[in-house]
């Protein structure tokens, strides 16, 4: 239940501490501009920045890392929206349809709609926080292996169901990306697929990876235009437009509500989070839309299912944290070492001991997002100017950018070497239809999903029986079974509709 | 079968596709036969070769299912018909080059060509840009960030 008292003794910590007030928006800054930049992130903001905290008091040091995450949230979307390169794995869904808007002239539209979504989604996140904290880390306890397990079969599938007409080649490539993520040492100890390289000891570097499946192809592809936006009418700059898009989702509330919901309850699942959380949001949005085949050719709803959910999802994250002192992302993790170095550790007897702090962190996050929102605008308001660029000024420094990035996550050459296999995997899987997002979400959950897997087996005394044995884990498979069935439908449907086309009608209607 | 280099890099993916699963998993059977070692691997790569050898089947069954053919060609200059291959072996060049003469250099040499390859020919505008891209980043990286960078020039 709320405490009333907490909640006003929280306000009154907040509003007696300037210095928060000064930290937040320098964190928000921070985010923004390493979200903003692929192949960085939010986490090596947090690591770089952390050192900072350590001159701040708890409350402070944690606002301070939350405004990393909240500015970081939104940030990557900016280059998902301009480049179609996610700056986090976060922004994946934001592509879709961002990049098609800002293809066609809408850049200014789609980067006020994405930060209203992602403001709305960080404040719904941090309000739902607040309401369920309690009762929610008391479920997130009963999830088990299992249902871990199950949970990253569902989002792997989910990314199937996205790919029109092509559900098997993506799920093929989802299969891909789980092996390659099981490449290196287990956890049991056994080398796998490591030609005897201390590189590739500990996987391959999802971060580099992602990049390259996403940037390259279309980096590459960019090779042979002008500008990011051809048309010269469409490259205005508008900072009315920006906050026009800022205040017209108010006609996606329903995505937006429905998104933010999604993203809490799945940002509070360990280690899935915002990865899930915002594909989760867009393959829903799209299965209830009226009018489906418009989305990846530049929805306004895809742009906002994807940034509400990916910004809400920040907000669960911070339950296992608070609730049970347990990590569920790297972002969080971070911040864990921040509540180490203060001494504090989370968990239900932090929650109720120092509840004003508890409720003063939340009470900080929802004033943040109003800060994102400030800021966030004047930040666009300068990036959106890359569509102005010629790309003969724009691919170079970006490549390079990317390159160091991978570096910098490894300090050794592995990073860009991933960044180059991946970016030419990349350009082979999109130009023969095979799913790269797929690919990526397998890679982002092969680890877990392996280790969960083994779990279950063990608890089932060297069987599988726990993955059928619970309600919720039947219920996982159903949904499961469900979505093969209505695949191989939607296939046999697609198949009946293209008989009775002409030859002709089928190829121009076919999916490029 | 109407075989035009379009399908036959499709048929070369997949070919890549499954040596990549049969080579891993078979890797991974011979570090550690066990089941927990091969209990998602086994599955996973079962799927993936299923659906490799079907979706290879449905290629040779049904042509007309292929990816579309090769792109509009635009101008035909040499940019817009190899940009893609062109792009993949100048960013091959560059991060193969990083370690051997160093990151500031291979980015301003990467910058250049690819500036030269997208059009531009002002060689002082050229010259003066790619230092600055190929330097600041690393100066970045080197300095406010403390990660230690192999640089020819920059230290």
């Amino acid at each position: 239940m709320l405490d009333f008292q907490a909640i006003l003794d929280a306000f009154t910590l907040l509003f007696s501490m300037p210095m928060a007030w000064v930290v937040v928006p320098l964190g928000i800054f921070i985010g923004l501009v390493f979200g903003a930049i692929p192949g960085l992130s939010v986490p090596i903001a947090m690591a770089i920045f952390l050192p900072m905290t350590l001159y701040m008091d708890f409350l402070e040091s944690i606002l301070f890392l939350t405004a990393i995450f909240t500015g970081g949230g939104f940030g990557g979307s900016i280059p998902a929206i301009l480049m179609n390169v996610p700056g986090t794995s976060a922004a994946i869904a934001t592509c879709f349809d961002g990049y098609p808007m800002a293809k066609k002239g809408q850049h200014n539209r789609a980067l006020g709609l994405a930060l209203s979504a992602s403001t709305v989604g960080t404040a719904f996140g941090y309000l739902m926080l607040l309401v369920i904290l309690e009762p929610l880390s008391h479920v997130v306890l009963k999830l088990g292996p299992a249902e871990l397990f199950l949970v990253a079969v569902i989002g792997l599938l989910l990314i199937g169901l996205m790919t029109d007409g092509r559900f098997w080649r993506a799920i093929a490539a989802g299969a891909l990306g789980v092996l390659l993520a099981l490449i290196g040492m287990s956890s049991a100890g056994t080398e796998r697929g490591t030609f005897g390289s201390l590189y590739l000891l500990d996987g391959v570097d999802t971060n580099a990876a992602m990049i390259g499946l996403f940037a390259a192809s279309e980096l590459f592809l960019l090779v042979k235009s002008d500008y990011l936006v051809k048309d010269q009418e469409s490259r205005r700059v508008s900072t009315r437009e920006i906050i026009s898009g800022f205040f017209a989702i108010g006609g996606n509330s329903v995505t937006l509500l429905r998104g933010s919901v999604l993203g809490a309850g799945l940002g509070v699942i360990p280690g899935l989070g915002s990865s899930i959380a915002n594909l989760v949001s867009y393959s829903v949005t799209k299965r209830f839309s009226k009018n489906p085949d418009s989305f990846g050719k530049g929805n306004p709803d895809g742009v906002v299912a994807a940034e509400s959910a990916n910004s809400s999802s920040e907000g669960g994250s911070m339950v296992g944290l608070l609730a049970l002192g347990i990590p569920s992302s790297a972002a969080t993790a971070i911040m864990l070492s921040a509540f180490s170095v203060h001494n504090i550790t989370g968990g239900p007897r932090f929650i109720s001991d120092q509840k004003d702090v508890v409720y003063a962190i939340i009470a900080g996050n929802l004033i943040q997002a109003i800060i994102l929102a400030v800021i966030g605008v004047v930040f666009i308001r300068f990036v959106v100017y890359i569509v102005r660029v010629p790309l003969a000024y724009l691919l170079p420094p970006i490549v390079i950018c990317t390159a160091l990035g991978s570096y910098a996550l490894t300090t050794s050459i592995s990073g860009p070497v991933t960044l180059l296999v991946f970016s030419i995997l990349g350009v082979l899987m999109k130009r023969y239809g095979y799913s790269v997002v797929a690919m990526v979400i397998g890679l982002l959950l092969g680890l877990m999903m392996e280790g969960n897997l083994v779990r279950t087996w063990q608890l089932g005394g060297g069987s599988l029986w726990p993955l059928i044995e619970r309600p919720i884990s039947i219920a996982m498979l159903a949904l499961i079974i469900i979505s093969v069935g209505a695949a191989l439908y939607g296939s046999w449907k697609r198949r009946q509709d293209r008989s009775s086309l002409l030859p002709g009608e089928e190829l121009a209607g076919r999916d490029a | 079968m109407n075989i035009t280099i379009n399908r036959a890099g499709h048929f070369g993916l997949l070919v890549i596709f499954a040596a990549f699963v049969i080579w891993f998993t078979h890797n991974a059977w011979v570090a550690s036969p066990t089941t927990i070692n091969m209990l998602l691997i086994a599955p996973t790569a079962l799927l993936a070769l299923c659906l490799i050898v079907a979706i290879a089947a449905g290629l040779v069954l049904h042509p007309e299912r292929d990816a579309n053919g090769p792109e509009d060609e635009g101008d035909g200059s040499l940019r817009q018909r190899f940009g893609v291959p062109i792009g993949c072996l100048a960013l091959a060049l560059y991060v193969l080059s990083l370690e051997t003469i160093g990151y500031d250099i291979a980015g301003v040499l990467f910058c250049a060509a690819t500036m030269v390859l997208m059009g531009k020919r002002n060689l002082l505008v050229i010259v003066l840009y790619s230092f600055l891209v190929g330097f600041g980043p690393v100066w970045i990286l080197q300095h406010p960030m403390g990660v230690p960078v192999h640089s020819l020039i920059l230290e």
